[in-house]
Parts: C-alpha cells; structure tokens; sequence
C-alpha cells in the first residue's frame, strides 16, 4: 500500500539553523501521527514541508505519491485539493466575514458551483454553531471562535488529509477542550463524554453532551458518515502541546506519536511504547519536569 | 581589512536584495497582467472595491494638493515673469507643467503615500500572519486573488485623478493670476486652452501631446507604485517590523522608479 504521507531523510535549514536533520516518517491512509515538541523545534517546519509552502533542502517528501519537489504546479495543485491545513492562528482573511472565510476554498480552490457552496457552507457553520457570527469578521469574534471558524474551513472541504497546527493552542481549557472535541470527532474517534457515556452505559450530563459543541450529523460533512467507530478516517499530523489531545488521537487506532527533538522525530511509535521511553525531554513532556533533571539519554 | 569586508559583504548582500526584490516586482506585474483577462468577472467585486480605494478615497487630498500646486506654480512663475513683462504667459506655462509633469507625479507621490503604503500593509500583514500561506494551501492564488485587482484599479484612477488634479491646479493657478497678478481670467483660460491645443505635427496627431502624455504617464505610475507595493507586502516577513520595513520599501522603491521612470517618459515623449 502506498503511503499517503512520507518524509524521507528531509534536511531543512534557515540561513545557520539546521531545523530538520534528517526528519523520516511514514502514514497510511487513516493514520494519525502526533508531534510533540518543544517551541521552535521545527514542528511547523514539517507540516509546511506536507504543503509545498517550503521544500526540503534535502531527502523527499511525498504526499499520496507525488514528490512535492519535483511536482508540477497542476500535480501540486491536485495534493492540496486533498489536504487541509489548519493554522495555528486560524488564518482567516481578516477582510472577509466568516461566512466568506469559510465559502473561500470551496468558491476559489474547488470552483464549486455557487448554488453548493451556500448549503455547504450553511451547514458547516451550524453544524460548529457558527450560524450568528457568520456575517462578522474575524476581528469581531473571540478567539475561540476564529479557531472554529478556521476549522469550519477545514470541515467544508472534506479532505483526505488533515494537518492540524497546534489546534488548541493559546485557547482556554474549556475552549481547548470543545476544539479537542471537534478534532476527535473529525477524526473519526468517539468523543471522551460519549466514550465515558457509553461505558456507563449512562447518558451524559448537558455539560457533557457532545450535541452540545460537536458537528451535527449532517448530510455531506464529515460527522456524516456514520457514528465513530464506523467512520471513515483521514489520514492527520497533529502538532500539538496538548497532552490530552495528544494520547486521545495517539491512542486510538491507527495512532501513532512522536517528539521532535533535534530536528528529527524521536520515539516515532504506537502511544505505549512513547510512554514507556526513557528518553529526557519526553520524560520531561509526560512528567512535566526539566529536561536536564529526567536522566541521562537512553543508549541507541 | 576585517571591517572593510564586512561593510563591502553587507553592501553586497543589500544589492542583492533589490535585485531579487525588483526580480520579484516585475514577475508579480506579469503574473497579475496574464490573470487581468481570465479571472476579470470572478474578481469583479474586489476590483470594484478597490476602485473606490484608490479613486474615491485620495480625492480630498488631491484635489487639495492640485489646486495649491497650481497656485504655488502661478505665484513663484507670474512673479519672475511679470518683471519682464510677460505675466500672461504664466497661462501656457501652468498649462504644459501642470498636464505634462506635475500632476502626473504628484498624483502618483500621493498615491504612492496613501493607497500604495496600505496595499504593502494589508498584504504584508496577511503575510506574516500566515493567510497568504492559508491561501495558498487552498490552491488559491494569491497574485490572482489580491494583487491583479489592486494593481487594475490603481491603472485606472491614477489618470482619473491626476486629469482632476490638472484641472484643480489650472483653477488654484487662474485664483493666483486673478488676484496676485491681475490677470483677467478670460484671457488666463482662452491662454491654458491654447496652450493644450493638439500639434497636428506631433506624435499623438490630433490628440493634444500634453493631455496624453499625461495620462500614459499616469497609467505607468500607477501600474508601478501598485504593483511594487503589493510585491513588497508579498514579501513581507517577521511580524509587525516585518510590515513596517515592507510598507518602507514600498514608498521608498515608488519614489525612486517614479522619478527615474517620468524622466525617461519625458525623454521619448518630448525629446
């Protein structure tokens, strides 16, 4: 089976900083690779390499078998059509309104017809509760919802491959935790309440209730194609600090996670063998001590 | 010898700068300049937008500045010429200065300050803030979707408002002569028409050489000062200072090609 993303050996380097040294991984379709790492490790770096928006200075990156460095503008054009990226800040376009932000990659990217893109973009919006702020700008709205709405874009576009930047960064908990949510559910997991629910066997609290935050079931979005444990999978990069997040999607099946440290992806694997690793700095991630005081490195 | 290389290595790598960056302006030109006839309708509503920023909003200032340069040019010029004798020639003067040169360029000065400083600002912070990237990501082109109709819109008010600029100028000049120099105005207008006359034996026929001149400069101007703008916002890096040093290459980089530029237009024009 061809990979659906592949990171071969890349090197990458701005100016006297070496950010990847080396940086190899590998995803199937369905997939879900977690970053850890420490800020400016680079972990942006990659994911902008799964893009095109930077190429490798050395080694290959292929995304659903096209190198991303020796594509045409066509056959690149053709690998973003199947990748959404969100943001780390949302990226809206600050003039637009969120209904615009939201319409762009469907009205633009795809030349989806004008008639689609409405009941499209309608239904992406109620279905992460977007529907009254849809004629504000991004300047206007909280936060938290710039980052709904920025995974509203994603939503819309049904992607194969989804590269989440730091998704729940600089948001509160409880806003954190709601994008949490919205990710696990476009993951195709089952939500922790519903989980949690389900294992009772009880129905979860109104707090609790996914309903409550969650993307509607609804004809065409993602959420649609039936509950999670059916549910068709894409293939993600998740770069985040979240641990949470980070052992929810990790855990799962097809979970994968790993530290970048020094440029390269340390510890790549399934979530309990990344628990188990001796190594300082991940150490120092789950324990949530310095690195230095974690223990010599584990001998390769 | 340390400190001599040092300065001839920055003085390199800054040379090399402006060429990369003139490289960069002049391919975004023809980037924009080959999506002007395919995307036209999709980007109508933009482009209208932008008209109205780079035609309605600079109006006031200058309609202030035309009118005032005219009386400067009236006061400073009818002064000197009235010794001789020569008041009333003040009228051809304002006339031929105002459409051939100094509107253009000082349409284009204004322009280049209000609307071409905003076009590097607003791309430069989509830039830093990762929405080109966004765009991009999409498979949206951000030449197509944000630059072509900037630089259509400035193309097309630049003559506008440099034609409005003359006129002002001619009437702030006609003030000055009226009430400084006493020149009727019956004679400073029949004066200013002649001076505008069309030269059947020039290069633009029938045409008066003065008024067209002026708006091709106009045009070129502001193909110029858009599209270095946007080129600089394009490029722009490194959060908010990133927007300023962009925002100051671009006013920088206009001024200069506009001055080199009208001089050249002149030269063929009127050589």
């Amino acid at each position: 089976m061809t990979a659906v993303l592949e990171m071969q050996d890349v090197h990458k380097s701005f100016g006297s900083k070496h950010v990847l040294r080396g940086l190899s991984f590998s995803l199937d379709e369905g997939q879900t690779l977690v970053i850890l790492g420490q800020s400016g490790s680079g972990k942006s770096v990659t994911l902008k390499h799964l893009v095109g928006l930077l190429a490798a200075d050395r080694g290959r990156v292929l995304v659903k078998g096209v190198d991303m460095a020796s594509a045409d503008r066509e056959q690149i054009a053709g690998v973003r059509r199947q990748v959404a990226y969100l943001f780390q800040s949302g990226a809206l376009v600050n003039w637009m309104t969120v209904r615009e932000n939201v319409a762009l990659p469907l009205v633009e990217g795809r030349r989806v017809p004008a008639g689609e893109v409405r009941g499209k973009v309608d239904e992406a919006l109620a279905s992460l509760e977007l529907t009254e702020a849809a004629e504000q700008l991004p300047e206007q709205i909280s936060g938290g919802m710039r980052k709904r709405a920025a995974l509203c874009r994603v939503l819309v576009q049904d992607p194969a491959v989804v590269l989440y930047d730091e998704p729940t960064g600089g948001l509160d908990p409880i806003l954190g935790r709601t994008v949490a949510d919205l990710i696990l559910q476009m993951q195709g997991h089952e939500e922790p309440a519903r989980r949690d629910a389900r294992k009772a066997g009880a129905t979860p609290g109104p707090r609790e209730r996914p309903e409550a935050h969650a993307p509607k079931d609804t004809r065409g979005s993602p959420a649609s194609r039936g509950p999670p444990g059916d549910a068709v999978r894409r293939t993600a990069v998740v770069v985040t600090h979240d641990l949470e997040l980070a052992f929810e999607l990790a855990g799962a099946e097809g979970g994968l996670i790993a530290l970048h440290n020094e440029g390269q992806l340390t510890e790549l694997g399934p979530l309990q063998d990344f628990r188990r690793s001796k190594h300082p700095v991940i150490r120092a991630f789950l324990d949530g001590v310095r690195a230095g005081e974690a223990g010599p490195p584990p001998s390769r | 010898m340390a400190a001599l290389i040092e300065a001839l290595e920055r003085r390199g790598r800054a040379v090399r700068e402006t060429l990369l960056a003139a490289g960069f302006a002049v391919s975004v030109l023809l980037r924009a300049a080959l999506r002007v006839v395919p995307d036209f309708r999709r980007r109508w509503g933009f482009i209208r937008e932008q008209l109205v920023v780079c035609g309605v909003e600079p109006l006031p200032v200058v309609a202030v500045v035309g009118t005032f340069t005219g009386m400067i040019l009236a006061l400073q010029v009818g002064v000197e010429l009235a010794v001789y004798g020569q008041a009333e020639r003040i009228s051809d003067i304002i006339g031929v200065v105002l459409f051939r040169e100094m509107g253009p360029f000082m349409t284009a000065m204004i322009l280049t300050a209000s609307v071409g400083s905003a076009m590097a600002a607003e791309i430069g912070t989509m830039a830093v803030s990762e929405e080109l990237d966004a765009l991009e990501v999409m498979s949206i082109d951000p030449v197509s979707f944000l630059v072509m109709p900037r630089i259509l819109a400035l193309a097309v008010m630049a003559p506008l408002l440099t034609f409005l600029g003359d006129v002002l100028g001619v009437l702030g000049g006609a003030i000055v002569c009226r009430t400084q120099l006493d020149i009727p105005a019956d004679v400073y207008f029949r004066n200013v028409i002649e001076s505008l006359r069309a030269d059947p034996d020039s290069r633009f026929g029938l045409l008066p050489e003065e008024l067209w001149s002026g708006t091709i400069k106009a045009f070129v101007f502001g193909v110029i000062v858009a599209s270095v703008s946007c080129a600089s916002g394009l490029r722009a890096t490194g959060g908010a200072i990133g927007v300023g040093r962009a925002v100051r290459r671009a006013v920088v980089a206009s001024f200069l090609l506009l001055i080199i530029t009208g001089y050249y237009m002149s030269w063929a024009f009127f050589r």
